[in-house]
């Protein structure tokens, strides 16, 4: 499974980064004596409202989804872990503080949140990477910490101690290397989860904005026409975006059988 | 000569729900330059809470110091802040553990770890380079077990790597806890062989802690027997041995099991090690004890006998 997953995650990668060399037509070019065509030889994905290619138009909002799914991962690593270290190494105030601060952010639906971030900021696509990157930290807090909770009670902490390592210095080289498996799992269920925030953002209008394409606005664009016999407007960006959050998800879990000793992946 | 680590009158306590669990009441011992110290006795004596406490490792959310000094080079360990206590830890005091699968961090190379070691103590990367290779040699292994994980290495090999890593940066005092009890018999004879030869050769003073008699009667000079978080007899190891002058130590003696007479029969000591929150009135010993007598009710001091025995008993 996680072998189908890389693979396809690869390819997506690649068809991504090559979408100028692969799309017969922009993404943005209109004819409109063309519109609403279905899948043919020339435009093998249809054509939309404004007479655009639809493949193209997926192929580039590939890109756009891709890279919001990886920079706000990266973003919530940068925010999730060291507070994950900070809480379970110190413990005390410290600790008891920034769990209540992932409590109040876990409780709060994130996609309201997201959404009332995006209406007072302008919505674009780095205000889409940034909030889902400010938002999507909590979950990997409560996992670092605890991970480091279990590692710091091992033996070896307590020989670097005796051996008069300062206590940053066994944070960084003893207990970081040893979270490093779950946090790998977690931001690549991240990026895929980012991926889907993305899409429904954009999908809401509150994403990537038109005419740059996003699987999400495609999407929104093809509603218009549900029940229309214009089936390929909704089918190619929703696969797109469910072979995607698939294929991360495959991927993570994968990691998660591989990687985690006792995670729950393994007993399936 | 004044010793080179003197503890006196240690008392440790652990809390736990409020209650107070004394773990050493009143340890007081003297290791000198170039001696090498046993200390022994049932699990939960106390041993290696005092290995703990001289290294000033008690967990504070769990227990601590009541009272008494530990001296090393002058200083009272007790009382140093903890930034200038890791420069004793691993530099002027270092410490063998019991597991050597646990005691190395499983994600990474032996040679970092090692390496690091010597430069937390402010070594350069070249010396520590060239320390780690020259006790390598001491230790007997390959230069190549530096590229190898710690779960490449047998638990023999890893003890060895252990003891390198304790030694890199050439401490006065290696205090072995346990460190032989969990390899097979063979094993630990050599890597105690090791320890006294090492010794010799670096002019390290040891504390030996195990519960392993056999053992201490090859590797220590003098031999402490702790119960129930109290000194109840320190001798010279050969004369302890042979004449052991408190109950408990004979009780410790005979009940190791005699491999040359099979079938003879076992005499453990009766009862066990109280707890820490039921250590009975006057003498700590007196429930186990076979020559119980009235006067046992009332603590006795600790007194010198025969042979430089010191002990703590009424007979």
């Amino acid at each position: 499974m996680a072998v189908v997953g890389l693979i396809v995650l690869v390819f997506l990668f690649f068809v991504a980064s090559l979408a100028p060399f692969i799309a017969r037509h922009s993404p943005y070019e209109q004819n409109l004596s063309n519109r609403l065509q279905p899948p043919t030889s020339t435009y093998i994905m249809g054509t939309d409202e404004l007479g655009r290619d639809i493949f193209s138009r997926i192929l580039y909002g590939g890109r756009v989804s891709l890279t919001v799914g990886f920079v706000s991962v990266t973003i919530a690593l940068r925010i999730g872990v060291p507070l994950g270290l900070m809480a379970g190494f110190w413990g005390g105030l410290l600790d008891m503080f920034i769990m209540r601060l992932v409590d109040i952010m876990l409780c709060f639906p994130t996609i309201f949140l997201i959404l009332m971030v995006i209406t007072f900021l302008e919505p674009n696509i780095f205000n889409v990477m940034f909030v889902i990157g400010l938002t999507s930290w909590p979950s990997l807090t409560r996992y670092v910490r605890g991970e480091v909770l279990a590692v710091r009670e091992r033996a070896f902490v307590q020989a670097a101690d005796m051996a008069g390592y300062s206590r940053f210095r066994i944070l960084m080289i003893h207990i970081l290397p040893n979270v490093t498996a779950p946090v790998i799992i977690t931001a690549t269920l991240g990026v895929g989860s980012a991926v889907l925030t993305e899409s429904v953002l954009s999908f809401l209008g509150l994403g990537v904005q038109p005419p740059n394409p996003s699987w999400g606005n495609i999407l929104a664009l093809g509603r218009e026409y549900i029940g229309q016999q214009t089936w390929w407007l909704i089918l190619y960006p929703a696969l797109a975006i469910f072979i995607t959050v698939m294929a991360f998800n495959m991927v993570g879990e994968g990691l998660r059988a591989r990687l985690d000793p006792h995670g729950s992946g393994r007993d399936r | 000569m004044s010793p080179l680590l003197e503890v006196k009158d240690l008392k440790v306590s652990y809390y736990r729900k409020g209650d107070e669990l004394p773990a050493l009441r009143g340890i007081s011992l003297k290791l000198h330059k170039g001696e090498s110290l046993g200390i022994s006795g049932e699990s939960g004596c106390g041993k290696s809470t005092l290995a703990s406490a001289i290294l000033g490792l008690i967990p504070s959310s769990e227990g601590g110091v009541k009272s008494g000094e530990v001296l090393f080079d002058k200083k009272n360990l007790l009382k140093l802040s903890s930034k200038d206590m890791r420069q004793i830890r691993g530099k002027k005091i270092s410490l063998i553990m019991q597991d050597p699968y646990g005691s190395f961090n499983p994600v990474i190379k032996l040679k970092s770890q090692l390496l690091e070691t010597g430069l937390v103590h402010g070594m350069e990367s070249l010396e520590a380079e060239r320390k780690i290779s020259s006790l390598l040699d001491a230790v007997q292994l390959p230069q190549d077990v530096r590229e190898a994980y710690p779960h490449q290495l047998s638990g023999g090999m890893l003890q060895r790597v252990s003891i390198v890593a304790a030694l890199i940066n050439s401490p006065e005092i290696l205090i072995a806890d346990e460190s032989t009890s969990s390899l097979d018999v063979t094993i630990q004879k050599k890597i105690a062989q090791l320890l006294l030869s090492l010794k010799e050769r670096f002019a390290l003073s040891l504390i030996f802690i195990t519960h392993n008699l056999n053992l201490l009667s090859l590797m220590a000079d003098n031999i402490y027997i702790l119960y129930a978080g109290e000194l109840l007899e320190m001798g010279p190891s050969a004369s302890l041995f042979k004449n052991p002058a408190h109950p408990y130590t004979k009780g410790l003696i005979d009940a190791l099991p005699d491999i040359r007479s099979p079938g003879s029969e076992l005499r453990p000591i009766p009862g066990s090690i109280p707890s820490p929150d039921k250590i009975p009135q006057g003498c700590v010993f007196r429930p186990r004890c076979s020559y119980v007598f009235e006067k046992c009710r009332l603590s006795p001091p600790l007194k010198e006998g025969v042979f430089g025995h010191f002990y703590r008993c009424h007979l």
